[in-house]
């Protein structure tokens, strides 16, 4: 179907940006205005407006990249906008950018639509109309069958932890273009893109706090326009595990680790369920623990939101199955990464005596599961766990 | 130190030396059962003249946890 006769009057997209300081500092930089209103808090401070406003423009410029990649995204083509400034924007404030299909002139493919800015406050900031042309891409000659490539690409969630970059490094062995996702490490996302781009592989990076879900969906967004598909995910994310005993555990904590573990990956699988679906195919990994099935003494927090995270991953694997999407976790035991940096070395020798293989896990070896998790060769497996503990818990 | 470990797990129990070394534990050494533990624990007592705390003889658990627990008493 051609993109413009996909389109609906009514069809929405949406996107939010807080607006920073560097914000203003790069627009200035680039457009060269430096407006005192903008950049001088004294000047300011002796108008009516108190405090510097943002650009009009600068926020307006965000309609731009709701049209340009949501509606419609890739082929549009905006050739007219009316604005009208109704707030001031400052530094700071929550934009959410909205486009709503008004109209469709069939004869000229074009889109007409509402384009609202609102705040944090839910207050109007700007209005306007928009007018977008839709442009198909032209058709390429179809490759015959027997050459028809089959791209194969994973999404890595925490991508920058121990286990996270051994899942990248050994999916882009497998052949996998990979997204690496991180947090807060881009040195690190961008040290492991290298290593695979050298692999002869594609990677691209995407920032998301996945809690957030506006930014899982940009981020997934972002993904989609770059390599068209999503064939798999792998969620690493995680975060530090403190030892915490029971008379001192809060509840604030054990929700930080359920919004990590929990809705962190609800709001993954929302976005990227849909992407698979379209091709009746994908494969989702979730990291759990070993801990689920053989306790440590003050890691309630960590046991609770890993054990969800198991349940969520049976009951998604139920759900997806006659759609074409495993759904499967890894369980490693102790593995040798920074997350265990903390923990004394008698303790380390201690699972290493209780492990039949005689040594704690490193994280190729649980990356080596995920291969054959994300492979052909395990598409019988769904609601599975596969552990990986040198064989200290067996059931 | 290591040299003496071996030949004391060997000795007690009763598994020749080339089937020891730094990986040996309670779970892959076929007769590291309660009895002989406590006779590895008299063992290693007498040898190096320490007297292991009632902790440190639960955590006696493998060739590595014997040395790291050990190197504690020696210092």
């Amino acid at each position: 179907m051609k993109k413009f006769d996909a389109i609906k009057v009514g069809d929405r997209a949406e996107i939010k940006h807080l607006i920073t300081q560097s914000d203003i500092d790069r627009f200035v930089e680039l457009t060269g205005d430096d407006n005192r209103m903008h950049v001088d808090k004294e000047y300011a401070q002796q108008t009516a407006y108190k405090k510097p406003v943002a650009h009009g423009m600068l926020g307006a410029s965000f309609i731009s990249t709701v049209i340009g990649t949501k509606l419609p995204g890739d082929g549009a083509l905006w050739f007219a906008q009316n604005l009208e400034f109704l707030l001031p924007v400052r530094v700071g404030d929550t934009l959410v950018v909205k486009a709503e299909v008004m109209n469709k002139i069939e004869r000229t493919e074009t889109i007409e639509l509402k384009t609202e800015i609102f705040n944090q406050n839910k207050q109007k900031v700007t209005t306007g109309m928009a007018k977008v042309k839709v442009v198909e891409q032209k058709k390429v000659p179809t490759l015959s069958k027997s050459k028809k490539i089959k791209q194969h690409v994973a999404l890595v969630v925490g991508g920058t932890g121990g286990i996270g970059q051994a899942a990248c490094l050994q999916l882009a062995k497998d052949g996998f273009d990979v997204a690496i996702h991180y947090c807060k490490n881009k040195a690190l996302a961008e040290e492991i893109q290298k290593k695979i781009v050298a692999m002869g592989r594609k990677a691209l990076l995407v920032k998301a706090d996945i809690t957030d879900l506006h930014q899982v969906e940009d981020a997934i967004v972002k993904i989609i326009r770059h390599f068209h598909v999503i064939t798999a995910v792998v969620n690493c994310a995680t975060s530090e595990i403190p030892n915490i005993k029971l008379q001192d555990l809060e509840w604030n904590i054990i929700q930080d680790h359920l919004d990590i573990h929990v809705k962190g990956f609800f709001n993954i699988q929302k976005c990227v369920v849909p992407e698979m679906e379209k091709r009746g195919y994908g494969k989702i990994i979730n990291m759990t623990t070993q801990a689920i099935e053989k306790p440590n003494a003050q890691w309630l927090h960590y046991i609770i939101s890993k054990s969800a995270l198991h349940g969520f991953t049976k009951g998604l694997a139920i759900e997806l199955a006659s759609k074409g999407i495993r759904v499967n976790c890894v369980s490693p035991g102790m593995t040798d990464t920074e997350l265990i940096a903390n923990i004394p070395e008698k303790v380390k020798l201690l699972v290493e005596a209780q492990t039949p293989l005689g040594r704690i896990a490193s994280p190729e070896d649980v990356a080596g599961a995920i291969s054959f998790l994300v492979s052909e060769k395990s598409d019988f497996l769904t609601g599975e766990t596969i552990r990986v503990n040198g064989g200290q818990v067996m059931l | 130190m290591e040299k003496k470990i071996i030949k004391i797990l060997s000795n007690v129990l009763e598994v020749p030396q080339t089937d020891l070394g730094e990986h040996s534990s309670q779970v892959n050494v076929a007769n590291w059962d309660s009895l002989n533990h406590m006779k590895l624990v008299v063992a290693l007592e007498e040898e190096f003249g320490v007297k292991f705390k009632d902790e440190d003889i639960l955590e006696l658990q493998s060739f590595k946890l014997i040395k790291f627990i050990l190197s504690k008493y020696l210092k």
